[in-house]
Parts: C-alpha cells; structure tokens; sequence
C-alpha cells in the first residue's frame, strides 16, 4: 500500500514545461501534456527533462487546451465533464478565430477528444445556415458559376425550405 | 479558413444531416467537391444515426403522397418536396423505350435508396425493371427482372448491396423462393426454395409479407402459410403466421411462429439497435398494442410492454433522441358511431415506454389511397447520401 502512495507521489512530480510559439512558458504535470498523443510520443523519445516546444501553437491557445487536458486527466464523474464540456465550447465559440485555431492546434497535437467536441460544435453552429451566411462567415468566395448555383437550387431545392 | 484543413473539413461536414449538406453544395466548388466525393459519403453513412435525423415519410403505393418531417419528431406539413419526385427514373423508361404504358412505384426503402419497381401495364403484374434510386443525390441503378412466371414479394437490400429477392409463382402460391441478383452475370441466383416443402395434397399457400429485414448476415420476413383441406374446401382453413430467418452464408433457415391470440393484420416488425421488434394489436377491436422482442437465440419471444391507446387519450412521450418507433394506427371509420375515421401516426419510444402522436392522415387522404389497408403502408424514410 505504501509503495503505491509513494508511486503516485512520484509521478505527481514529474512536471513537464511546454514552450509556445511566442515563447510563453507552461508548466503541467506529465499526466496532462499526455493527453495530447504528440506530445507523450515526444516525451517517450526526449524525456521530460528540457522544455518542449510547441512551435505551431500560440500561447493562449495552448493555455486553453492545457485547461482542456488538465480537467480531463482528473477522471471525475462523467455529468460533470459534460457539464464542463459544454461551458468550455460555450466560451470558446464567442470567437470565430480562436475556435477554429483551437480546433487546429488540438488536431496538431492529436487530442482526438478536444477534435471531436469542437467538431460537434461546429457542425452545429453551421446546421441551420444558408450557403450565404456560411460564405459571409468564413470569408468564402463564391466560385461556383450562375448556372451550377441555380442548377443546384432547382434540383435540390428542398433543402432549401424553411422547415 | 474552416476549408484550409480538410481532415477537419471533412471531420465537421460528416457531422450535419443531409438536408444541411445538400444545401452547402452551393457554398463553393470545394464543398461541392468535398460533398459529393464517394469517400466522404462513405463516412456520412456510416455516421448517421436515422433515429436523430428529419424524416420523410411515404406512403409504399402511391409515391405523390409524401410527406416532409421537420426533423423526426417534428409534425408534418403537407408540401410534398421534390425529393420524391420520380421524374428522372420516367425519363430513364422512356429512354429505354418501354413498349405500353408502365406504372413507377417506390415499394420499399433501405438506407435511404429506394426500391422502384417498373410494372408494365398490359399485362398483370409483369416486371421489367427494379430501380434503386437516391432520390437525394439523383443517383439511380437498373436490375433487370427476368423471370415472368414469377412476381417479387419483396426486396431486401443489405448494407453492402446485395440485393435479395422475395419471388412467388404466379399460379402456384406454395412455391416461393429466395434469391439473389449477381451483377457480374446481371442474372439472379436461386438460394432458398419454399416449393419443396409441398407434401399432401391440400391446397397450400405461402404469403409473404413485405416487411423483411437484414441483420448480421441474415434476412427476416414475415410469412404466412395457410392450408386447405382439399375434401373440404371450408373454413376453417389453416393459417399460420411465423417470422423466417435466412442466413445468406451458411444458407439454413429457421422458422419462429408469432405469438397466436393477437389480431395479426396490424402488425409492425423492425430492428432497432441490433434487436427484432414485433408490435402487435391485441384484437381489431380495441387499441391496446403488444411490444415484443425477439430472443437472441430466435427460440422465443419476449414481452416487453403494452400500450393502451385510445383515441381520447393524450400522448405524453418526451422528446427522445434514439430508440424511437414509427407506430402506424388506424382508428377505424366506424369507431365512435360512424363519426370519425383517422390514421394516426405514433411514434413510441421503446427504452422509455412513452409514446406520442405525431400526426393525423385526414378522412379523404386516406380514402384516396387503399383506406384502412392504405394506411398500413406508411413508411418513414431518412434522407442520406448513399450512392446505389
């Protein structure tokens, strides 16, 4: 029994710094960086020793996911998680750009999870858009030519009704 | 910016229902592109959940009479869409140059395609073709029918696309069979045969219901066998309503008999989660509704709940997201006093055991199409992006 105490003690110790692309410093339990399957496969091969640098990601991003990844190495009871989730995406989706570079770090750093909460997110937030308002929202150009768009409206042109 | 990624692109995409994709064609060519790609339509598929989707539902006869569901629980409205419109399956007859006049009928529904069968009208009941049809993405395939001493009872289409035919004789009910169509040789092949079983002389008959199903490796139908006493030619004739199962790799059959002191016309028999269900009318009289299971094993049956359903009753089911079935009821023309005769449409929830109404299907609608029978035919279908 004793030894085990100890064990954990242990590895309660093991602290890992993460380093930014604006070389903001971030120091977290090895059981957090974890979480994200690039980081542990860097941590297997260099150890923990000296600092990782995670080049793509900028500071707030990767506090944000390191605030995602320590409240999901805690392994608490599965309504409060959903609870959390979902204050967690409610605040992230305010803005358009930090979410979608939330989504693009945490799919960099393969944190499947974060990618599948933020994706369910997103299909939802696009779910009862028009075409024009999804294009206004992304910044997308309209390439199709007249003839395809209307072309599309005809014969699909259920899914354009208002349910 | 969402489009400079395409894992995620596409990780996001294959989360919207169809109706939603369908419209984000005309974002830009590259969603265009990204939507109708085989491969994202694969992993579409794959990730629906019908039970959470908006539905349509339609009538198995009389295919102008659809109706548009928003979202699966919603109550209907009247608007046919164009969803439903057979126009491109016509132009493909004609083009062919049917000889007559020829009927385009949708008969049943698996994974979003439809099956359509084209029925020459010159002479009874003659098939010339079998279309199976997205009316979604307008996609459609052509079977040919080959055999004319036989029509098809019913057509089960598996996942991977096999399709598997229900066919009776013509002349002689007792002899049915099971086949399957083989696209390589476009002929189909003959795997299970009922006629064999014919030992007296009595006169002998299979029905088979159109209401199979495909689960793991296996197809269900629900059949009826009845016999008549040649010496006597008088009721009581014998009938029999049992639900066969047929594995297409091991090709054995097996034979489970319903339940017996149930009005077996107004029957419903689904899969829901990998489990048979069977719901049954107590008795043509009253409302009250059996909900089985079939055993794992297939030796038996298992009562699950009963509903009572009246028409003065108020449903009370919750919005539930899974697990939900489509429960078509008629309440008969003549019940109260001659006063009202409506088609309702529940819809039960089988974890919960709530149901609730959905909609009603006025007097001259159902009238128009087959009545009391008529409204055992409603089907719901789900649109998806699967290609035939």
């Amino acid at each position: 029994m004793a030894t085990i105490i100890t064990k954990e003690q242990q590895e309660k110790e093991k602290m890992v710094t993460l380093v930014s692309s604006d070389s903001e410093k971030f120091v977290v339990e090895q059981k957090v960086a974890e979480k994200s399957h690039v980081i542990k496969m860097v941590m297997n091969c260099c150890g923990i020793e000296s600092p990782i640098p995670v080049r793509r990601v900028k500071g707030d991003i990767l506090k944000s996911i390191l605030e995602y990844c320590e409240k999901h190495s805690k392994g608490e009871a599965q309504e409060v998680m959903e609870k959390w989730d979902k204050e967690y995406m409610d605040k992230a989706e305010k803005d358009l750009v930090f979410f979608h570079d939330l989504m693009l770090a945490s799919h960099f750093l393969h944190i499947q999870e974060l990618v599948d909460l933020i994706a369910v997110t997103f299909a939802g937030m696009l779910k009862m858009k028009s075409p024009e308002e999804i294009r206004q929202k992304f910044n997308i150009n309209n390439d199709l030519t007249k003839e395809q768009e209307e072309h599309i409206m005809t014969t699909f042109g259920w899914a354009f009704q208002p349910i | 910016m969402l489009a400079d990624n395409l894992d995620l692109l596409l990780e996001v995409l294959s989360l919207l229902p169809t109706r939603s994709l369908i419209r984000f064609k005309s974002v830009c060519k590259r969603w265009h592109l990204v939507i109708s790609d085989p491969y994202f339509i694969k992993i579409h598929t794959n990730r629906c959940n019908p039970y959470a989707m908006s539905g349509f539902r339609f009538s198995n006869q009389e295919v102008d009479r659809c109706y548009l569901l928003g979202g699966a629980h919603a109550s209907a409205s009247a608007s046919a869409p164009d969803l439903f419109s057979l126009s491109i399956l016509k132009d493909d007859a004609e083009s062919l140059k049917v000889v007559g006049n020829y009927r385009l009928y949708c008969c049943r529904s698996f994974y979003a395609l439809l099956i359509c069968p084209l029925m020459l009208s010159r002479s009874e009941l003659v098939y010339e073709f079998i279309y199976i049809f997205n009316p979604v993405t307008k996609q459609f395939k052509r079977i040919p029918y080959v055999d004319p001493e036989r029509y098809f009872s019913d057509i089960i289409l598996t996942p991977d696309h096999k399709v598997i035919m229900f066919s009776t004789h013509f002349i002689h009910y007792y002899d049915a069979d099971i086949r399957m169509y083989i696209p390589d040789t476009q002929s189909w092949k003959t795997l299970y045969s009922f006629g064999y079983h014919k030992k007296s002389r009595n006169f002998e008959s299979i029905f088979i219901q159109r209401k199979g199903i495909f689960l793991n490796g296996t197809v269900y139908q629900v059949m009826e066998y009845e016999t008549i006493p040649e010496t006597t030619l008088k009721f009581p004739f014998c009938r029999k309503l049992y639900i066969f199962s047929f594995n297409l790799e091991s090709l054995s059959a097996q034979k489970l008999l319903l339940p017996l002191d149930f009005y077996q016309e107004n029957l419903y028999f689904g899969e829901i989660q990998g489990h048979l269900h069977l719901i049954m009318q107590q008795s043509i009289f009253d409302f009250v509704f059996h909900i089985m299971e079939i055993k794992e094993d297939f030796s038996g049956w298992n009562f699950l709940h009963c509903i009572g359903l009246s028409p003065i009753h108020v449903a009370l089911g919750e919005r539930e997201e899974d697990y939900e079935l489509f429960l078509t009821l008629v309440i008969p023309r003549y019940w109260p006093a001659y006063t009202c005769g409506l088609t309702k449409i529940f819809s039960y929830n089988i974890v919960s055991n709530t149901y609730r109404e959905i909609q009603e299907v006025s007097n001259e609608e159902e009238g128009r199409y087959g009545g009391y029978y008529g409204a055992f035919r409603i089907k719901t279908y789900y649109p998806m992006l699967t290609t035939p």
